[in-house]
């Protein structure tokens, strides 16, 4: 029998498992209305697609744990149908899905370390690092000169990403990147 | 205390200790501090003193009175009195309650508490008086209407501070209520209470006297006055802290 949880032992930053979905509790709230049953109210966000929902308990029901660990892993690489992941610690190999990148399958480069999150031991969601440097391999030439004005231009990363950068930026340069927002953020030297 | 009124008392009050197993959150706690009295004849007395108490303690202005069925009727969009007790079960499940209200009285506690409570008390405290009569508790029914309650509860910024009654004097209605409470509680998996026999005694003879009576909640009067958003900011030991 798996791990539950009753109501009372509800707190912000439990894995539980609810509609059979891996969740996480962001709130939860004692409530009790009038003289007899009392409630449990939480927020809670469905891991797999992100959403975050409202649901109410009677006090004292159980919920089933979630297998939910929160980790690091190297990124080793991708054939292309699944992205391939290595455990640091033990050197245990993990195979991620397309759906568990969330796009940003687009900002991983071989050796980088990142946030990974396991469900039943197999990994549901990749975490890249907020800012990664990554190096230019294709932009239009640089327009010296005209750093003032503002204007932008697209760029083919090491990792295949396009992004919008500034007219100076030339190929080879290495740029550090907001990998939440897929904007640039600065040059970085070499 | 009832019985200390029987007895001839008169107007009584204490500040004590209650408990409730098992409750703890952001507005509740096992052990808490009440401020609970009685003034003999029907509740307008005791309105007006707590809302003078409420302006003496926490500045407020003075308090309105609304009817529970006003309400309820402007929340919710359905009359807590007329409505079949299908249609606010239907209700209470579409906004979320777990699963089919045990009663009509579930039902209306679950809606109100959802729908009514977090709008109550925002510029002045709120007195809702009236409420239905399947949620009376100890309260007696109106004179003029069968199917609301002399029970009152008086709100401040979303939060019930204080539940009060014109107390039922009836010794065989008091009987009726407390068996149909255990049913309720019997069919809910709840402990049964016992049969309080001396207080059932003392209100057949000599008789409760007509009085209101009203428990105040005294940690929660504390929050309120020093604008804290957790009771476990204003007692002594917490009992989660993480919680």
């Amino acid at each position: 029998m798996a791990n539950t949880y009753a109501t009372n032992e509800f707190r912000s930053g439990l894995k539980v498992l609810l509609d059979s979905d891996p969740c996480v509790l962001l709130d939860c709230e004692f409530v009790k209305p009038g003289k007899g049953q009392a409630f449990t109210r939480i927020r809670y966000r469905n891991l797999k697609t992100g959403r975050v929902l409202d649901k109410t308990f009677k006090s004292g029901e159980k919920v089933e744990a979630a297998d939910v660990l929160d980790t690091e892993m190297e990124f080793l690489y991708s054939d292309g149908g699944e992205w391939h992941f290595m455990d640091p610690n033990n050197y245990e190999q993990y195979s991620a899905a397309k759906s568990a990148l969330g796009g940003h399958e687009k900002w991983l480069l071989q050796g980088m370390t990142c946030g990974v999150t396991l469900y039943n031991d197999a990994i549901l969601l990749i975490h890249p690092p907020h800012f990664v440097d990554l190096k230019v391999v294709e932009t239009e030439p640089g327009i010296r000169g005209d750093t003032a004005t503002g204007g932008s231009k697209n760029a083919t990363l090491e990792t295949g990403a396009v992004v919008r950068v500034p007219l100076f930026i030339e190929v080879d340069e290495t740029l550090r990147l907001d990998t939440r927002t897929g904007e640039y953020v600065s040059r970085v030297k070499n | 205390m009832k019985r200390l009124l029987a007895a001839g008392s008169g107007p009584i009050f204490q500040v004590v200790k209650a408990f409730r197993a098992g409750e703890s959150g952001r507005h509740h706690a096992v052990e808490f501090t009440i401020a609970e009295w009685y003034r003999l004849g029907p509740l307008e007395g005791l309105l007006t003193e707590m809302d003078l108490l409420l302006g003496d303690l926490l500045g407020t202005p003075p308090a309105e009175r609304r009817t529970y069925r006003e309400l309820f009727l402007a929340a919710v969009g359905v009359d807590p009195l007329s409505a079949a007790g299908e249609r606010l079960e239907t209700l209470a499940e579409a906004h979320g309650h777990p699963g089919r209200p045990d009663d009509r009285a579930a039902a209306l506690d679950y809606l109100f508490s959802r729908l009514v409570e977090p709008g109550l008390g925002s510029r002045a405290p709120t007195i809702v008086t009236r409420f239905p009569a399947p949620l009376a508790a100890l309260a007696r029914l109106s004179d003029d209407d069968s199917r609301t309650a002399e029970r009152f509860e008086v709100y401040w910024a979303g939060l019930e501070l204080a539940n009060g009654y014109d107390e039922l004097q009836d010794a065989d209605e008091h009987r009726r209520r407390f068996a149909a409470e255990n049913r309720a509680r019997e069919r809910a998996g709840r402990p049964v209470a016992g049969t309080d026999e001396r207080f059932l005694t003392a209100l057949e003879a000599p008789g409760l006297p007509r009085c209101s009576g009203v428990a105040l909640g005294v940690d929660r009067l504390v929050m309120a006055a020093l604008g804290a958003s957790r009771l476990d900011e204003v007692v002594a030991f917490r009992e989660k802290p993480d919680h």
